[in-house]
């Protein structure tokens, strides 16, 4: 009994600090991993580094997409090779707990700061391959009881624990992978709560998803600049810079495209995001292709990825609900070719493409406020103006930075509330005598401080 | 079955014609039902036993992974030429076999350090394009019968995303032009009739004594994405000889409705793709092929072959019996291989998909089949050579 302590602690505290600390970080792996029987996945598979491992590892993710499951594995990964380094250091007379907890822990250490569960994987083959070699050895008798093991294990536990749980990475990727989850299944007040202006503040990549968040909730109008927004880029996150920003902004436009309306150019950036991932596309890729041709009504694709997701354990909700979509909506016709040769294309600037969005059918509120939003943080206030006089009527009530614009720019044709007004003269004032970083704290969430800034 | 049902095929023979007969059991009714017997008519002609192909996802800007490779017609084998893995992770594409030699191959191989891969006898070397002669780059090959030349193509690609529609993609060139390269002296020459500022040359191809170059030609326009849908490609041809080309270009074809795509020549046959508009077919659904008579000039789409979806690019078999073409009719955006016979008299049979191990082969594949090419033996695989030199 005394010797099942130490494996039960390993157990209890890698279940308890994964769920604590990574619970999206787990979703997310099974988002962006593949296991399917098909022969093309077998043959990579086959193909890549560490073969046994990738493909196992591959198999255990697909449950990860219950985050229990994630964090049973991994605890059952870790406590394994602890078990088995263990009694590999019994044979020889070793008393192994506090070497076992050291060496599961650093493993324990770096799976958590690595994107798949393969290292663990590989070194849990590794173990039991010894172990099974150590049986050939005769046990030793143990040259002498250490005292002092248990509590050293349960230090090293500790320790290794507080690495995962207070890494600022894991923290990190696990509040970027939250962001991930709900900018794809549009949880608008749960993103709002994972990146509230003070992260967006430390870090300045999940702006964009924050301000997607605003705009699905309609709120962008008003509280854009809550947020750190200094530049067009804050908002569409058009340019890039290396290849972790080129991954983000991929998956940041085909969500925005998506919840736009826009299929065509959301399947253009899923199509694109996949290739930055480990196997060139990925369950949640797979399941949104199914997902946007069923919208479109391209049921042919969507049977084709429907029938390839099919082939994996863990999708079959998915594809019985794509199909079921698929008997209530209406095939889509192929575009005539007059109307092809004619069609508009999407550019690399995001105000041509919301622009062209409006003229084109997809005149939502969503383009409607990111497009006015985008001429004020082009300071093109003449645009604005002419397009506000178009949209202005569809508005109940004219959100705030738009009439602040109104009031900045001298744009009196529509009406703007006293207190806009008020709080204009106010900062007018106040900018005569107080430091500019004060005003910018006691304005914060204003469009006052931006459009005064040179 | 496809619909997952087990059943059993017997087939019997009638002098060249194979009688399947497929039983199966029926869901509803629970009892064995014998489909009636259906025939396959076997040509005594025979194709060239490989088939070359790259294999990319049909995907936008960016890509993962893709390869060159190759099928054995007669067994369900697939291996790579190369794969991208061996530049790191760079373009592979537009590879051709001179006269579906499997020992003369040239394909590109785009990344830092590429250029056009050469491979004779399994030796590569790799030249950079862009480096030699006119500076152009070369991006569709014709490799002379002869061997000692490769007429390329230098094409400025560019794409763009309509915002609507069953079209996700045009692909279109801004500039394109026509150069040759003498292999004998690693030379490239750009004849002025064919690099012309105000024309776009592309898709060269030679005819079988390498007399005539043909290829697609269009007036060169400012804004090609709007004025895309009139631009439409004519069918022109030069003459060659002695290594230089001789005469003026001329228009062998035009049509107002038609833009011209990939012309094979096979005896007095071309075969070309014909698009409703502008320069790359496989993305649009209109697209078919149409068989030309270079005799009296007529024109005909070749019916047997074409589908309400896109037909694209093809080629002939050695012995100009046999065509294999890309096609997207199973699902509207996964390019799969069809084979035809061709009777040498205008007629083609019913085109067959490439036969795969599992009838769900083509569904659960996420690759498209692009640039299918017979050969006439086994190619060689170059991964190793061809990592060795992007790494010099």
């Amino acid at each position: 009994m005394k010797k099942a302590i130490a494996p039960i602690l390993m157990f209890a505290t890698v279940l308890l600090a994964s769920l604590l600390c990574m619970r999206y970080t787990f979703v997310c792996q099974e988002y962006e991993g593949l296991f399917l029987n098909t022969p093309d996945w077998w043959a990579r598979a086959w193909a890549q580094q560490l073969p046994v491992s990738g493909i196992i590892s591959d198999f255990l993710t697909q449950f990860y997409r219950d985050p229990l499951y994630g964090a049973i594995i991994t605890a059952v990964l870790i406590t394994g090779v602890f078990l088995l380094l263990r009694g590999i250091l019994c044979r020889f007379g070793l008393s192994g707990n506090a070497i076992a907890a050291f060496a599961s822990g650093a493993l324990w250490v770096f799976v958590a700061h690595s994107s798949t569960s393969k290292p663990a994987v590989f070194v849990l083959l590794l173990m039991a391959a010894a172990w099974l070699l150590s049986l050939l050895f005769k046990i030793k008798q143990l040259r002498k009881e250490r005292k002092a093991d248990l509590p050293l294990s349960s230090v090293m536990l500790v320790a290794a624990a507080a690495c995962v749980v207070l890494s600022p990475a894991v923290m990190r990727a696990e509040n970027f992978n939250r962001v991930k989850v709900d900018a794809l299944y549009g949880i608008w007040d749960d993103l709002l709560a994972t990146v509230p202006p003070e992260e967006a503040e430390k870090n300045a990549e999940l702006t964009p998803f924050a301000l997607l968040a605003l705009s699905g909730k309609g709120e962008l109008g008003d509280k854009m600049f809550t947020y750190p927004v200094f530049e067009q880029n804050d908002l569409d996150m058009e340019a890039y810079d290396g290849k972790g920003e080129y991954y983000t902004s991929l998956l940041f436009k085909a969500c925005l495209y998506q919840y736009l309306g826009c299929y065509n150019e959301a399947i253009h950036n899923y199509f694109q995001w996949s290739t930055q991932l480990r196997q060139g596309t990925s369950f949640v890729v797979l399941r949104r292709l199914a997902e946007l041709y069923c919208l479109q009504g391209n049921y042919d694709l969507m049977e084709k990825y429907c029938r390839i997701l099919d082939k994996s354990l863990l999708n079959g909700a998915y594809v019985r609900h794509f199909r079921a979509m698929a008997t209530k909506g209406t095939a889509q016709q192929p575009t005539s070719v007059q109307d092809r040769a004619a069609m508009p294309v999407i550019s690399h600037d995001p105000l041509y493409n919301l622009v062209l969005l409006q003229s084109s059918g997809f005149d939502t509120r969503m383009s409607a406020d990111r497009m006015l939003c985008t001429l004020i943080l082009k300071k093109d206030f003449i645009r604005f103006g002419s397009i506000m006089e178009v949209l202005a009527p569809a508005y109940e009530h004219i959100p705030l930075h738009f009439q602040e614009v109104m009031v900045f720019a001298g744009l009196r044709s529509f009406d703007v509330d006293a207190a806009v007004v008020e709080r204009y003269s106010a900062f007018v004032s106040d900018m005569m005598d107080m430091p500019q970083e004060r005003l910018f704290q006691l304005y914060k969430g204003s469009a006052f401080p931006f459009l005064f800034s040179e | 079955m496809a619909d997952g049902r087990p059943f059993k095929v017997e087939t019997s023979r009638v002098a060249d014609t194979v009688f399947y007969s497929v039983r199966a059991w029926d869901r509803k009714t629970g009892r064995g039902v014998r489909y009636a017997a259906f025939p396959v008519y076997v040509s005594a002609d025979p194709i060239d036993p490989y088939v070359a192909y790259r294999l990319i996802e049909p995907s936008y800007e960016g890509w993962k992974e893709m390869g060159l490779y190759y099928r054995e017609l007669a067994s369900y084998k697939e291996k790579a030429i190369i794969v991208n893995k061996s530049l790191a992770g760079g373009c592979v594409n537009c590879h051709n076999f001179q006269g579906g030699d499997p020992s003369n191959l040239i394909f590109h191989a785009r990344g830092a350090g590429g250029g056009t891969v050469f491979a004779k006898d399994g030796n590569a070397r790799i030249i950079n394009l862009t480096t030699v002669g006119p500076h152009k780059q070369g991006v569709y090959p014709a490799w002379h019968p002869g061997g000692r030349y490769v007429a390329f193509s230098s094409n400025s690609t560019q794409q763009c995303f309509p915002v609507a529609g069953s079209q996700q993609i045009e692909v279109y060139d801004n500039r394109s032009d026509i150069i040759l390269m003498d292999l004998q002296t690693d030379s490239v020459y750009a004849w002025q009739p064919l690099c012309e500022d105000t024309r776009m040359e592309t898709f060269p191809a030679w005819d079988a004594g390498g007399n005539t170059l043909y290829y697609c030609v269009a007036d060169s326009v400012s804004n090609v994405v709007e004025s895309r849908g009139r631009i439409h490609y004519a069918l022109g041809a030069v003459d060659f000889a002695d290594g230089t080309f001789v005469g003026e270009p001329r228009t062998v074809w035009q049509s107002d409705s038609l833009s011209v795509s990939f012309p094979r020549i096979n005896g007095k046959w071309l075969l070309f793709t014909g698009a409703a508009y502008a320069t790359f077919p496989i993305w649009h659904r209109e697209a078919d092929l149409y068989l030309m008579d270079l005799q009296n000039g007529t024109v005909v789409p070749a019916s047997e072959l074409n589908s309400p979806d896109t037909e694209s690019y093809h080629s002939w078999s050695s012995n100009g019996k046999w065509v294999v073409f890309s096609s997207r009719r199973l699902d509207g955006r996964y390019t799969r291989l069809f084979i035809a016979h061709f009777d040498g008299e205008g007629n083609f049979g019913k085109p067959f998909l490439l036969p795969q191990k599992s009838y769900e082969h083509n569904v659960l594949r996420l690759k498209s089949y692009n640039v299918p090419e017979f050969v006439c033996g086994q190619p060689l695989n170059y991964d190793r050579q061809v990592s060795k030199l992007f790494a010099e």
